[in-house]
C-alpha cells in the first residue's frame, strides 16, 4: 500500500510529506523533482512514474504535485482516487483555491487529515462532513460538539457518512443534472463518435438519517414497471459509478437507487450514454478552396432542442487557413471575427434559441506562400451550455424520502447540458 | 535601422516583455495576420511579381525586418518572398541590403522562387567593378558585390550554384576585382564546393590558384589557403602542383619574416596563414618522398626549402614570455609536428627525433596546455613505425602525468599510454593503470577501466592473465565496470574452451563470490561463468552444484533486478544440472512468481514451468551451455572507445589493430573449429549395414549410388561415408563388420555392432530422419540419443552418449566425420571428441552418467550421404567396442517451403522454361488405380506440402486439378557477391481424371534437381497405391528413376530428397487417416453425446448396457441391427438447454431427489454415482446429497448439508449459488405437522450460454406456503433471508398459503418460471386427473410457461403395472406430462432403496428425459 504520501510545489520542495511506511524516505523526492518535475513536460508524461523500485503515482493541484510512493504492487485507482478525495477535502477545508501558502499556514491541520484519512497506508474515511466533526482547526467552525462516544461509533458505524442529529427547519434537496456531449463528425457527415457523460449532484439539507429512493429514467426499470399502461420508452445508461452510500446490491437486484445522503453537497452518481444521443446543435460546414489565394467557408447551425429552450455562450471556432491575409464575414446573429492568435473565424453567440438556424458565410484572402503546403483543415469546435435539457434523455423521475418523522420535502431539479468535445471535421 | 522603424522597435520590445510563450505566440500570430493583410490588401492591385506597388520603401523594409525578426525566433514564415524580391530588385543600397539579408534567411536555394532572381543577382555579381571615373559609386558596386557573394554562399542552392560559379570564379580570378571582393568570392566558392562537391575541375582550375598564389596581400592569401584547403581535401592530386608555391610563401614567412605590419601578430607573420599552409602540406604524406637522391635537382629545391623550413621551425621555437606569441608559435609548431606525422616514415630521422625530443621536452613543462598538446602529438607521433621506442623514453613522464591535477590532461596521458603499451611492456602499464586506477580520480575511472580491458585483451599472453586483471578492476572500481566489458569477459571464456581457461574462470569466480561483501558486477559474472562453467568444477572439494547455488544466493537480497535475472536463469542451469539444488531453486522461483519486476516475473514463471511444459529433452536442450559467441571484428568495447574519442584518435587507431596475440588466438580458434584433415583410415570407419538392400530406401547412408558401373555392382551400403567425391571405391573392400575381429596390433577383443542390432538402428536411423529426437543406438551399454533442429542451411544436433553398463567405460572417444559439403563446429564433454590431431586417451563415462557432444554445423555444398561418426571405447573387462554409426542428417533437412503470390509464381515457372531446367514426364495410373477425385488431388497436394516440404501456391491453379509449389533447398555455401546459394525448386502436377493420368512438371535452377523432384512428385501421386508399388517402387528408385541422373554433379542431393521424403510421406499417410477421425469425434461430443449400447438379458426391455456396464433407458434410441446408438446431451449440453430458463419443480420427495440430481449433475458434470448398485458402499461427500435422514441425524441438518453442497463451496467455481428455505421438525409426524413442514431451494446457476434457475418447491399435500423473505417475495440475493446452509424455523410470516392451482397462478409468474414440473405431492392418480384440467385451463392464461404434469413413480412392488400408477392417455384434460412410471416399468427392486424412492439410475434416466422434453433432440 501507499508507504509515503509528499506534496510538492513547483521547485520541487517537499511542502508536506507524511510517512505511512518504512520502506521508502525523504531523499525520494529528489530522484522525483529530476525525474518529473525538471523533465519540463510534465503534462504530457504518465501520471505514474516508476524509479529505482519505487512508484510515484501524483496528480497536479494548482502548481502543487500530490505524490503518493510506494514500493508494492498497488492498485492504481484506489490511490488516485485517494488522491482526488485529498485534494477536495483540503478544498473544503482550505477554500477551492488553496495554494502554497494557505497550505504553509495551515500545517497543523493538514497533518491532522493525513493521519485521519490514511493509516498505515490504507485510506481510510475521507468524507469531509464526517471529518469536520472532529478536525476542526482553521477557519472551520466547530458546529455542535458531539460527544466522543457518539464519535467513536460514528466513524466505526455502518453509515461513517452521515452523523445522527441533523436538524433542519426547511427540508430540501437540490438535484443537478449535468451533461457533457462529446461529438465528432467526420468530413462526410458521418457520426464518428458521440456519447454524453453525466453526473447527479445532489444538495441535502434533511433532518435525521432519511432514507432515499431515486429514479431515473433508466430503460430497464421503466420496461420492467411497463407492464401495465405503456409508458415512454426509457434511456439506456451504459456504465454508471456511484456514491458509496447507494446500496449497490440494491441496484444490482432491482435496479432501483436508494441511500442515506450524506449531509450536504455530494456527487451521487456518474453515467455514460452512448446511444440516442441527442445533439443539440447541427452544424453543416461547406468548404471551399479556390487555388492558393482563395477560400470560401459557408456554416450553418441548426439548434435541435425545443424552441422553448435556449442555449448560451454559444462559441463557435471556425478554423482557416495559416496564412489568411482578409476575411470578408457575414452572419446572421452573434458576432464574428477573424482572431489570428487562435488561427480561426470566432463566432460568439450569447442567447440560441431552440429550432433556430443561422449561416455565416466567409470569404478569405490567401497570401501566397513561397513552399505551398496544403491546409491541413483542424475540426470546427463548439462550445455552449443548454440549460433545462439533457442531451442523452434523461430525467428524474422521482425522488423519494422516507424518515421516521415523515416530514415534507421540497426537491428542485435543474438540468444543464454542456459541450465537452463538440467537433466537426471540415 | 532603429531610428527609421518605429514599429519594428515597439514590435520587438512586445515580445521581450511578454510574460509566457503563449502570449509570445499570440503576438507573433497578429503581427503576421497584419503583415499578411498589408502584402496583400485584396482591394489594390498586385504588381507582377506579385508585391504590393503600394507600399511605401520605408513600410516594405520595415515588414520584411519583421519577418526577418519572426523567422529568427523559431517561427514559420512561408510568405512575404515577393516583397522580399521587390527589395532585391531595388536600386537602392539600404533597401538591397534588406533584401539580401532576408533572403539568404527566408530562402532556401531549392525553392522554385530562386529561379526568378537568379539575373538580379547575376547583374549585382558582375556590376562594373572599380570604374575609377565615378568614384563614390563604385564603391558601392564593390558592396553590392559583396552583399551578392554573401547571400550566395547562404544560400547555395543547386540552381543556384549552377548559374553562379563560373561567376564567382570569375570574380576570383579577374584582376579588376578588388581585394575585398577576392576574399569574399574565395570563400564563397568555398562554401559552394562544400554544398556540391566536383564543381571545380581540379586540373583546369589549378592554374588559376596558382596565380592567386602569387597574390601579396595577405588577407587574399589566408582566403584563398582556406579555398584551397578545402579543394584539396576533395580532389588531392590534381593541386599537388601547387606544392612549390605553397612552400615558397611558407618560406617566405618562416625564412624572411616578410610580412605587412597589420599582418604581424607579436611579432609571428600570419599564423593563421602559416598553419593554413602547412595544413595543406599535410595532405601530401610523400611529398618529400626521395628527397635524398633528388637533392640536386631543382625540382626538388622546394623540398629542401620545406625542410629547412620545418626544422627551423622545430628548433628555433621557444617558450617565450608572451603568452600570446608563444600560443601562436606553438600552434605552428604543432602543426608542423603533425605535418612531420603524416610525412611518417618518409620523413627524415633526425626531424623526427627532433620533434620526439622537442614533446619530451614539452611534457614535463608545467604548462598545461603545452603539456596537453605534447603528450596528444606524441600518441600520434608513437604511431609511426619505429617511433614508439623513442616514445617508451617518456614513460615515466608520462606515468607523473597521469596524477597531473588537469583532467584532460591525465586523459591524455592515459591515451599516450594506451598507444605505447605492445606486448613487452604490456603487465607493466597495465599493472601500474591497476595500481594507478585506486587513486585515480572518478570521472577518469570509467575511461581507465575500458582501457585497462582493451588493453588485457589485447596484449594478454594468458588468458587467465586477463581474467584475473577484470576481477581486479571489478572489485577495486566496480562501478565503473561497464556491461561491455563484464560481457567480453564472459564471451572470452566462451569462446576459448582450450587450457582449461573455463574451469579456471569458474574456480576463480566461486571463490570471489564465496565473501558476503562483493561486488554486483562480480555476482553478474560470477553468476553466469557458474551457470556456464560451474559442471566443471563441481567436482572439486566444497565446489559442488549445491555450494555454488548457495554462494550464489547469499547475494541474492543485495542486488538488482537485472542481476536476480541472471541469477534466475544461472538457478535454472544448476537446477537441471544438480538434482539436489531442485528443492534449493523450487522457493526461489515460487517467490518471485509475483515479483513487480516484469523481466524477474517472466523468468521465474517460465522456469518453473518448462519441465511441466516440454519434454525433458526439451527442457535439457534450452537449458544446455550457450554456443560460442559470434566473433565480430570490432569489439563492443572498441565501438565504446570509438563513442567516447571520435573517429580519429590515436587511441581508436591502436586499438582497432589487432595484436600478435590476438591473431594468435584468432588462429587457435580457428583451427579449432574449421574442420581438421579426415585422416583416411578414419573414413574406413566400419559400416553396419552390410547386407540389406531391399529396405535400402529406409535407410538414406545408403543413399549412396555409385554412378558408374562399378559402383552399381557393389553393395550399396558397403560404400564407406568418406566416399564424397566418389572416389573411394579403392578402400572400400576392406570391411567386414558385425564380427568380433581380432585386432592384429592389439590383442584386446574388438567388439562392432552386433548384427541382430542393425534392423533396429536402421528403425531407428529412419524415424530420427523425421524427428527432433529419438534414440539412434542402444545396446546393453550403450545409449546413444540424438536431438537435431534446422533453420535454413544451418543446424544443431546433440548427441548424448549415455553408459547403461555396471561399470564406466574408459577411453570413450568420439569422432565425427567431416565431409567438404558440411562446415562443423563441435563441443562436448572434456577429451572426448577425438579430432585426429594427437591421440588422446579419451574420457571416462562413469555409470549412469552421460557424455555430450554438441555440433552445430552449416551445408555448403548439395549431398547425399549422411555424416558418419564413430564410437570407441573400453570396458573394464578388456574389450575394445568400436561403433560405427551415422547422424540422422539428409538433405531434406534444410529444404524450405517458399510462399509465393500466383504472379510470382507465374514469373518465375516462365523464366525458368528451358531445356534443361526444366523436366516433364506424363505417368499413367494403372487400371486398379482408384479414380482421379478432388479429394485425390488434396492428397497430392498434401504430399507435396507436407512430404517434400513445398508452399503451396495456392492462386495459381485454376481447377482443382492441378498443384503447383515453391520450395528452397539452402546451403551456407556462397556465391561471388558473398550471398548463400541456395537452389529455388517449381513444381506442378496436372491431373487428366478422364484419362486417369498425371503429368508433372518441374523447374528449378539447377537442372538436377528438376528431375529429382519430378520423379518423387510422380511417385507421390500414386501414393494410394504406395503398398501395392512398394517393392517395385522401391527398386525403380534405387536402381532406375532418379539414381539414372545423366549428369554427375550432386548427385546426391536427389537422392537425399527422395528418400528423406518418402520416409516423412510413409508415416503422413498413416496419420493422416487418424486426425479425420479425431476431428469428426470432437464436433459430435460437444453437446450431445452417442453412447453405444447392448441389448443385455438381465435388463428389462427398454434397458441396455453401455460399455461402462451401467443400465441405460434406451427410450428414443436409433435401433440398429448389431447395437443402439443413444444420443443424451452432455453437461454442456444441458447447460445450454436449460440457460436463460426458470424451471420450477413441485412435488413430493421423488421430485426432490430428481431436482437435487439434477443441480448436482449441474456443479459436478456427472450424475451421482454411489448408490447405483448398492447401498453398502460407504457414501461419499456427494451421497450426503441423496442421502437421508440415517445418514445425518435429523432432516434440517441433512438440509442444509445439501444446500451447501449444491450451492457454491469456495472449492469450485463460484458458478453455482444455492438458497434453502426449510423446516421439519423431529419426530416428523407428517400428517399432523406437515403444514409446518417446508423444504423450498432455489438454485441459481452462471454458464457460458445464460442463467439457469432451477427451484424445487415442497408439495407434501396440496399446500403450499411461501416465506415472504424468499423468492419471489425478496430478491434472490437479499440480505434478509438465511445464508446458504442455515435452515429456519416455524416462527415465519408467511407471504403466501394455498393449494398447488393457487400457487400455480399466483407464484410461478412471480418467479418468471419458464417450465414448471409438477405432482401433487402424494396425491393420487384420480387427484392428478383432476388437476390436469386446471393445468390447461392455467395454459390457456400463460402460454408462455410450459407445463408437465409429473408422474408418480410405481411402488417398488409395483414396477410391472406402471400403467396403474400413471396413464396419460386417461388423463382428464390433455396437458404435456413427463412419465417416469413407464421409465420404471419392470426394473429390477434393486434400483429402489425403499418403496417408494428410487436410485441415481432412474433418476439420471428422468434427467435425460426431462432435457430432451425441454429441448427436443434433432435427429440428424
Amino acid at each position: 500500500m501507499i508507504s509515503m504520501i509528499m506534496v510538492l510545489n513547483q521547485k520541487g520542495e517537499i511542502m508536506i510529506s507524511r510517512q505511512y511506511r518504512d520502506d521508502v524516505s525523504r531523499v525520494a523526492a529528489d530522484s522525483f523533482r529530476i525525474q518529473v518535475i525538471a523533465a519540463k513536460e510534465a503534462s504530457s508524461q504518465p501520471p505514474i512514474k516508476r524509479i529505482e523500485n519505487c512508484s510515484f503515482l501524483y496528480t497536479r493541484h494548482l502548481n502543487m504535485y500530490f505524490v503518493a510512493l510506494t514500493k508494492s504492487n498497488v492498485n492504481p485507482a484506489l490511490v488516485f482516487e485517494y488522491l482526488f478525495q485529498k485534494i477536495r477535502v483540503l478544498k473544503a477545508y482550505l477554500g477551492e483555491e488553496f495554494d502554497e501558502s494557505s497550505m504553509r499556514n495551515n500545517m497543523t491541520l493538514i497533518y491532522e487529515l493525513m493521519d485521519e484519512t490514511m493509516d498505515f497506508g490504507y485510506p481510510q474515511n475521507c468524507a469531509v462532513d464526517v471529518l469536520r466533526l472532529y478536525i476542526n482547526l482553521g477557519n472551520v467552525k466547530p458546529q455542535d460538539e458531539p460527544e466522543p462516544e457518539q464519535l467513536t461509533k460514528q466513524i466505526t458505524g455502518a453509515i461513517d457518512w452521515r452523523r445522527e442529529g441533523i436538524r433542519y427547519k426547511k427540508n430540501e434537496v437540490y438535484i443537478d443534472v449535468l451533461e457533457s456531449v462529446n461529438l465528432l463528425i467526420s468530413s462526410s457527415g458521418n457520426i464518428l463518435r458521440s456519447e454524453v457523460t453525466g453526473k447527479v449532484q445532489m444538495n441535502t439539507k434533511l433532518t435525521g438519517m432519511p432514507e432515499c429512493k431515486f429514479g431515473l429514467n433508466d430503460k430497464l426499470v421503466i420496461e420492467k414497471e411497463s407492464t401495465g399502461a405503456r409508458k415512454k420508452p426509457g434511456v439506456e445508461i451504459d456504465d454508471c459509478t456511484f456514491h458509496r452510500c447507494v446500496r449497490l446490491g440494491k441496484f444490482d437486484a432491482d435496479r432501483t437507487i436508494t441511500f442515506i445522503p450524506p449531509d450536504g453537497e455530494f456527487e451521487l452518481m456518474r453515467y455514460r450514454v452512448n446511444d440516442n444521443v441527442n445533439l443539440p446543435f447541427r452544424l453543416i460546414p461547406a468548404v471551399q478552396e479556390e487555388g492558393q489565394t482563395k477560400c470560401s467557408i459557408n456554416l450553418k447551425v441548426i439548434a435541435n432542442f425545443s424552441e422553448k429552450l435556449f442555449a448560451t455562450h454559444v462559441v463557435i471556432k471556425v478554423p482557416v487557413p495559416k496564412n489568411t491575409s482578409k476575411s470578408k464575414i457575414k452572419n446572421s446573429f452573434g458576432r464574428a471575427k477573424y482572431e489570428p492568435e487562435q488561427n480561426a473565424i470566432v463566432w460568439r453567440i450569447k442567447r440560441f434559441p431552440g429550432k433556430a438556424e443561422c449561416m455565416l458565410s466567409v470569404d478569405l484572402e490567401l497570401v501566397r506562400t513561397v513552399r505551398p503546403k496544403a491546409w491541413v483543415r483542424p475540426p470546427i469546435n463548439v462550445e455552449f451550455q443548454v440549460p433545462m435539457f439533457t442531451a442523452s434523455g434523461v430525467h428524474v423521475r422521482f425522488l423519494r424520502v422516507y424518515d421516521k418523522s415523515g416530514y415534507h420535502t421540497n426537491r428542485w431539479v435543474r438540468y444543464i447540458t454542456k459541450a465537452g468535445g463538440y467537433q466537426v471535421r471540415i | 535601422m532603429s531610428t527609421q522603424a518605429r514599429g519594428l522597435n515597439n514590435f520587438i520590445s512586445d515580445l521581450r516583455n511578454s510574460k509566457s510563450k503563449q502570449e509570445e505566440s499570440a503576438r507573433v500570430e497578429v503581427e503576421l495576420a497584419k503583415i499578411r493583410k498589408k502584402f496583400n490588401p485584396g482591394d489594390a492591385k498586385l504588381a507582377a511579381d506579385g508585391s504590393n506597388p503600394s507600399l511605401s520603401s520605408y513600410q516594405r523594409k520595415k515588414y520584411v525586418w519583421k519577418l526577418v525578426y519572426i523567422h529568427v525566433l523559431g517561427y514559420e514564415v512561408d510568405f512575404g518572398h515577393a516583397e522580399v524580391l521587390a527589395l532585391v530588385r531595388s536600386k537602392k543600397y539600404s533597401e538591397k541590403m534588406v533584401g539580401y539579408v532576408a533572403l539568404s534567411l527566408l530562402l532556401r536555394g531549392s525553392d522554385p522562387i530562386m529561379s526568378t532572381i537568379i539575373d538580379t543577382m547575376k547583374a549585382d555579381l558582375t556590376t562594373a567593378p572599380n570604374n575609377p571615373k565615378r568614384g563614390k559609386v563604385s564603391v558601392k558596386n564593390d558592396a553590392v558585390q559583396c552583399l551578392a557573394l554573401c547571400s550566395l554562399a547562404n544560400i547555395s542552392g543547386l540552381e543556384l550554384i549552377q548559374a553562379m560559379h563560373v561567376e564567382v570564379q570569375h570574380i576570383l580570378v579577374s584582376r579588376t576585382s578588388t581585394e575585398q571582393v577576392k576574399k569574399k568570392s574565395a570563400l564563397c566558392l568555398l562554401r559552394l564546393t562544400r554544398t556540391s562537391p566536383n564543381l571545380i575541375s581540379g586540373r583546369e582550375f589549378a592554374p588559376h590558384m596558382g596565380q592567386l598564389l602569387q597574390e601579396k596581400h595577405l588577407g587574399v592569401l589566408t582566403s584563398v589557403m582556406s579555398l584551397l584547403n578545402g579543394l584539396a581535401l576533395q580532389q588531392t592530386t590534381d593541386y599537388e602542383v601547387l606544392i612549390p608555391h605553397v612552400v615558397h610563401i611558407l618560406s617566405m614567412l618562416v625564412m624572411k619574416k616578410a610580412c605587412e605590419r597589420e599582418y604581424l601578430y607579436y611579432q609571428t607573420p600570419s599564423p593563421w596563414l602559416q598553419i593554413k599552409l602547412i595544413k595543406f602540406l599535410q595532405l601530401y604524406p610523400n611529398a618529400i618522398e626521395n628527397h635524398d637522391i633528388g637533392m640536386a635537382a631543382a625540382g626538388n629545391e622546394h623540398v629542401n626549402q620545406l625542410i629547412n623550413v620545418v626544422s627551423k621551425i622545430l628548433m628555433e621555437t621557444d617558450v617565450s614570455d608572451s603568452i600570446n606569441k608563444s600560443n601562436a608559435d606553438h600552434a605552428i609548431l604543432f602543426e608542423a609536428v603533425d605535418l612531420i606525422v603524416a610525412w611518417g616514415t618518409t620523413c627524415p630521422i633526425v626531424l623526427r627525433e627532433g620533434a620526439m625530443k622537442l614533446l619530451g621536452k614539452f611534457i614535463s613543462v608545467r604548462e598545461p596546455n603545452i603539456r596537453y598538446l605534447g603528450l596528444s602529438t606524441m600518441a600520434k607521433l608513437a604511431q609511426i613505425e619505429g617511433s614508439v621506442e623513442g616514445a617508451k623514453n617518456h614513460q615515466a613522464t608520462v606515468l607523473v602525468s597521469l596524477k597531473d591535477a588537469d583532467i584532460s590532461v591525465r586523459r591524455r596521458a592515459l591515451d599516450l599510454l594506451f598507444v605505447i603499451c605492445d606486448t613487452d611492456n604490456a603487465e607493466r602499464i597495465v599493472d601500474e593503470l591497476v595500481a594507478h586506477l585506486v587513486v585515480a580520480d572518478a570521472s577518469i575511472r570509467e575511461e581507465m577501466v575500458l582501457k585497462i580491458a582493451i588493453l588485457a585483451e589485447k596484449y594478454a599472453t594468458d588468458l587467465r592473465w586477463y581474467v584475473d586483471t577484470i576481477l581486479k578492476l571489478i572489485s577495486i572500481s566496480g562501478d565503473y565496470v561497464s556491461d561491455p566489458i563484464w560481457h567480453r569477459v564472459v564471451q572470452i571464456v566462451t569462446n576459448h574452451p582450450q587450457g582449461d581457461l573455463q574451469g579456471y574462470a569458474a574456480a576463480t569466480l566461486f571463490v570471489a563470490v564465496a565473501p558476503i561483501r562483493c561486488h554486483e558486477t562480480t555476482v553478474r559474472v560470477a553468476a553466469y561463468i557458474l551457470g556456464e562453467f560451474g559442471f566443471l568444477i563441481a567436482e572439486r572439494p566444497g565446489m559442488s552444484g549445491d555450494e555454488q547455488f548457495r554462494v550464489l544466493h547469499q547475494h541474492w537480497f543485495t542486488v538488482d533486478t537485472q542481476t536476480r535475472a541472471i541469477l534466475i536463469s544461472t538457478y535454472a542451469k544448476l537446477a537441471n544440472l544438480y538434482e539436489e539444488c531442485r528443492p534449493l531453486v523450487a522457493p526461489v522461483f515460487a517467490k518471485s512468481k509475483n515479483s513487480i519486476d516484469v523481466e524477474v516475473q517472466q523468468r521465474c514463471v517460465e522456469y518453473a514451468a518448462m519441465r511441466e511444459a516440454f519434454s525433458p529433452e526439451a527442457v535439457e536442450d534450452l537449458l544446455r551451455e550457450m554456443p560460442p559467441f559470434e566473433d565480430k571484428r570490432r569489439s563492443a568495447l572498441e565501438l565504446r572507445l570509438l563513442q567516447t574519442e571520435g573517429e580519429n584518435s590515436a587511441t581508436v587507431a591502436k586499438a582497432s589493430v589487432p595484436s600478435e596475440v590476438e591473431q594468435q588466438r584468432a588462429l587457435l580458434a580457428a583451427q579449432m573449429f574449421s574442420s581438421g584433415p579426415i585422416e583416411e583410415d578414419m573414413a574406413n570407419g566400419m559400416q553396419p549395414i552390410e547386407e540389406q538392400d531391399d529396405e535400402l530406401v529406409s535407410k538414406p547412408s545408403d543413399e549412396h549410388v555409385g554412378e558408374d558401373e562399378e559402383a552399381e555392382a557393389r553393395e550399396i551400403g558397403a560404400d564407406p561415408s568418406g566416399d564424397v567425391d566418389g572416389e573411394g571405391e579403392g578402400e572400400a573392400e576392406e570391411h567386414n563388420t558385425g564380427d568380433v575381429v581380432q585386432d592384429q596390433q592389439n590383442t584386446r577383443v574388438l567388439v562392432g555392432i552386433p548384427k541382430e542390432l542393425i534392423p533396429a538402428m536402421r528403425k531407428a536411423f529412419s524415424n530420427l530422419c523425421t524427428s527432433p529426437s529419438g534414440v539412434l543406438f542402444e545396446n546393453s551399454m550403450l545409449q546413444v540419443g540424438v536431438k537435431h533442429e534446422y533453420v535454413g542451411a544451418q543446424g544443431r544436433i546433440s548427441v548424448f552418449f549415455g553408459n547403461l553398463h555396471s561399470s564406466p567405460l574408459q577411453n570413450f572417444k568420439v569422432r565425427v566425420d567431416q565431409p567438404d559439403h558440411l562446415r562443423m563446429q563441435m563441443q562436448g564433454t572434456q577429451d572426448l571428441i577425438d579430432d585426429g590431431e594427437y591421440d588422446s586417451a579419451g574420457c571416462t563415462v562413469a555409470t549412469k552418467t552421460q557424455a555430450k557432444l554438441m555440433i552445430l554445423l552449416e551445408v555448403t555444398a548439395p549431398f547425399d550421404d549422411a555424416p558418419s561418426m564413430r564410437i570407441t571405447f573400453d570396458t573394464e573387462e578388456g574389450e575394445h567396442h568400436d561403433y560405427p554409426l551415422r547422424l540422422p542428417l539428409v538433405a531434406t533437412c534444410f529444404m524450405e517451403p517458399v510462399n509465393l503470390d500466383p504472379g510470382a509464381f507465374m514469373q518465375r515457372w516462365k523464366s525458368l522454361e528451358g531445356q534443361d531446367r526444366e523436366c516433364q514426364e506424363v505417368m499413367k495410373l494403372p487400371p486398379n488405380a482408384p479414380e482421379i477425385d478432388e479429394q485425390y488431388m488434396e492428397r497430392v497436394a498434401k504430399i507435396i506440402v507436407d512430404g517434400l516440404k513445398f508452399g503451396r501456391c495456392q492462386g495459381v491453379d485454376p481447377t482443382p486439378w492441378t498443384v503447383s509449389g515453391a520450395a528452397t533447398f539452402r546451403t551456407g555455401a556462397q556465391d561471388m557477391n558473398g550471398n548463400n546459394i541456395n537452389v529455388g525448386c517449381l513444381v506442378r502436377v496436372e491431373a487428366n481424371p478422364r484419362a486417369n493420368a498425371f503429368r508433372v512438371t518441374t523447374r528449378t535452377l539447377h537442372p538436377l534437381c528438376s528431375k529429382a523432384i519430378k520423379n518423387v512428385s510422380l511417385v507421390f501421386a500414386l501414393t494410394p497405391l504406395w503398398n501395392e508399388l512398394l517393392p517395385s517402387m522401391a527398386e525403380n528408385l534405387t536402381k532406375g528413376g532418379v539414381l539414372y541422373c545423366p549428369l554427375q554433379t550432386n548427385k546426391r542431393i536427389v537422392l537425399g530428397i527422395v528418400l528423406a521424403t518418402y520416409i516423412a510421406i510413409s508415416n503422413i499417410a498413416s496419420l493422416k487417416h487418424i486426425t479425420v477421425e479425431g476431428e469428426a469425434a470432437t464436433k459430435k461430443t460437444l453437446l450431445i453425446n452417442v453412447v453405444a449400447c447392448k441389448r443385455s438379458n438381465q435388463l428389462p426391455e427398454q434397458w441396455c448396457m453401455d460399455d461402462n456396464d451401467t443400465p441405460r433407458y434406451i427410450g428414443d434410441a436409433d435401433f440398429n441391427s448389431s447395437s443402439i446408438a443413444i444420443r443424451h446431451y452432455t453437461h454442456q449440453g444441458f447447460e445450454k438447454c436449460l440457460a436463460g430458463k426458470t424451471i420450477v419443480f413441485i412435488g413430493d420427495s421423488t421430485v426432490r431427489y430428481q431436482f437435487m440430481h439434477l443441480v448436482g449433475f449441474l456443479k459436478f458434470q456427472r450424475f451421482m454415482r454411489c448408490q447405483d448398485y448398492n447401498m453398502s458402499k460407504p457414501p461419499d461427500d456427494e451421497c450426503y446429497l441423496i442421502g437421508f435422514k440415517d445418514l445425518h441425524h435429523d432432516w434440517t441438518s441433512w438440509y442444509k448439508q445439501s444446500t451447501i453442497m449444491t450451492g457454491s463451496d469456495g472449492k469450485h467455481d463460484e458458478q453455482q449459488h444455492s438458497l434453502c428455505d426449510c423446516f421439519r421438525p423431529d419426530p416428523f409426524v407428517a400428517r399432523l405437522h406437515s403444514l409446518k413442514t417446508y423444504e423450498y431451494r432455489f438454485v441459481k446457476r452462471r454458464t457460458s450460454y445464460g442463467e439457469i434457475n432451477i427451484i424445487y418447491l415442497q408439495n407434501f399435500k396440496d399446500r403450499i406456503r411461501m416465506n415472504q423473505d424468499y423468492p419471489p417475495f425478496s430478491s434472490y440475493w437479499s440480505t434478509r433471508r438465511c445464508k446458504t446452509g442455515e435452515c429456519g424455523d416455524s416462527n415465519r410470516t408467511f407471504a403466501f398459503d394455498g393449494d398447488t392451482n393457487s400457487t400455480f397462478w399466483t407464484v410461478l409468474p412471480r418467479l418468471k418460471a419458464t417450465h414448471v414440473f409438477t405432482n401433487l405431492g402424494w396425491g393420487n392418480f384420480y387427484q392428478l386427473s383432476e388437476f390436469s384440467c386446471k393445468m390447461e385451463e392455467f395454459n390457456a392464461h400463460h402460454p408462455d410457461i410450459n407445463t408437465y404434469l409429473l408422474s408418480r413413480l410405481p411402488s417398488k412392488d409395483g414396477v410391472f403395472a406402471p400403467h396403474l400408477t400413471f396413464d396419460k392417455n386417461k388423463l382428464k384434460c390433455k396437458v404435456n406430462s413427463l412419465d417416469r412410471a413407464v421409465i420404471n416399468k419392470d426394473v429390477p427392486t434393486s434400483w429402489y432403496w425403499d418403496s417408494n424412492h428410487a436410485l441415481s439410475i432412474l433418476n439420471e434416466e428422468y434427467n435425460h428425459q426431462l432435457t430432451k422434453a425441454i429441448c427436443p433432440m434433432l435427429t440428424t
